[in-house]
């Protein structure tokens, strides 16, 4: 069932619509020797090196996205709830996350088969926290739409973080780039109705950078968007990453609205 | 077609993954999208890095002749540099690619090493 924040009725002032403070995290790996390789254990997993000094730690409980077969296994690809012991180990557990709120799972269910070998993370856009909605009306003609993420990774390729409606083919609402030079930070983004549910002004939408409170550039990017906020609109956030050992990891996010007459 | 969706199941993927690039994927647990032409989102690829590091590619003896250098152009792009607003240099961009090149006829570097420095 998709989560509403609040329930569907206009609500003044500033909205909580969507959250997560669980990491997401694209796990790295090459398929041959860098990144993530199973040590043969249940779910154990040792890393060729850190992708970020400390990640370990940040990292102690999380929802790792899984390229299918993972690890020899039959399983199917997805976000596997994850818990590092180091910047370089930890295991993968069988609880996984679908859709709504993430949350600790209430149990931690070891893989059932003794998985081994290197993953290979993928350099597609994944589909990360999902099943929200932004209720209709909810920012009114005149509100805002506040995007704000935390983010780290590695220094290899590039990470973008977008926010989507379910209808993927539709262009993104929000896009956070993190580049090679600048893989952990924070951004907020920000999206404005102009006195319409569909014509809407949004920051700088760019998988290269800059885009957020406090990011200068001399160039627009995608700023014009037209989704009806009039109606229901489902969300997803996505992560991706341009190198496989690119470590895209959302810390966490929050999406709020400011209504406006 | 510009969207095509595919099922998360082993033909699913590779039937997407078959899809004549350039393409962009969006993996989902129900589902594979994949966007093509103008549906597809601006690239994650960038050649952009940070001043610092567009430095530290050239050597300590290169950097000493640039700044030794009298000529009129780099001297211009060096104080360009030294006050760019933004501190991070596309390896694309035309200036750029132009005072590098600048570099080679003056002798300052080789062009081995212009084309090294300006790669990704």
């Amino acid at each position: 069932m998709a989560i509403r924040y609040p329930d569907k009725a206009v609500i003044s002032g500033q909205s909580v619509i969507a959250k997560s403070n669980i990491p997401f995290l694209i796990m790295p790996g090459d398929g041959a020797a860098n990144g993530c390789q199973f040590t043969g254990t249940a779910g154990a997993f040792t890393l060729a090196a850190t992708f970020n000094t400390g990640s370990g730690a940040m990292l102690a409980g999380c929802y790792a996205y899984l390229s299918a077969s993972f690890g020899g296994s039959e399983l199917p690809a997805g976000w596997y709830w994850t818990e590092f012991s180091s910047d370089t180990a930890g295991i993968v557990y069988a609880e996984t996350y679908t859709s709504g709120t993430p949350r600790r799972p209430a149990t931690k269910t070891p893989i059932s088969v003794n998985l081994t070998g290197w993953a290979t993370a993928t350099t597609n856009e994944v589909a990360g926290p999902t099943g929200f909605v932004l209720p209709s009306n909810a920012l009114g003609k005149n509100g805002w739409l506040e995007f704000l993420t935390a983010y780290i990774g590695s220094i290899t390729g590039t990470r973008s973080y977008r926010l989507r409606t379910n209808n993927v083919a539709d262009v993104p609402i929000m896009t956070v780039g993190s580049l090679t030079s600048g893989p952990v930070g924070n951004s907020l983004t920000l999206c404005q109705n102009v006195d319409s549910h569909t014509v809407k002004l949004s920051s700088r939408n760019s998988a290269s950078g800059w885009s957020g409170v406090g990011q200068n550039n001399t160039t627009l990017a995608s700023q014009n968007k037209s989704f009806d906020t009039s109606v229901d609109v489902p969300l997803v956030v996505t992560l991706s990453n341009s190198s496989n050992l690119g470590a895209a990891c959302l810390l966490g996010f929050t999406l709020k609205t400011t209504y406006g007459d | 077609m510009a969207r095509q969706t595919f099922p998360n199941t082993v033909e699913g993927r590779a039937a997407a993954n078959a899809v004549a690039s350039p393409k962009h994927i969006i993996e989902r647990l129900s589902d594979w999208g994949v966007l093509t032409g103008t549906d597809m989102p601006e690239s994650v690829v960038t050649r952009e890095i940070t001043t610092e590091e567009f430095r530290d590619r050239f050597t300590a003896a290169e950097l000493l002749a640039v700044v030794s250098s009298d000529d009129a152009a780099i001297k211009y792009a060096l104080l360009k540099l030294s006050i760019k607003a933004i501190p991070m240099i596309d390896l694309d961009n035309q200036e750029v690619v132009a005072t590098v090149g600048r570099l080679v006829t003056l002798g300052l570097i080789t062009a081995p090493r212009a084309t090294a420095i300006l790669s990704s």
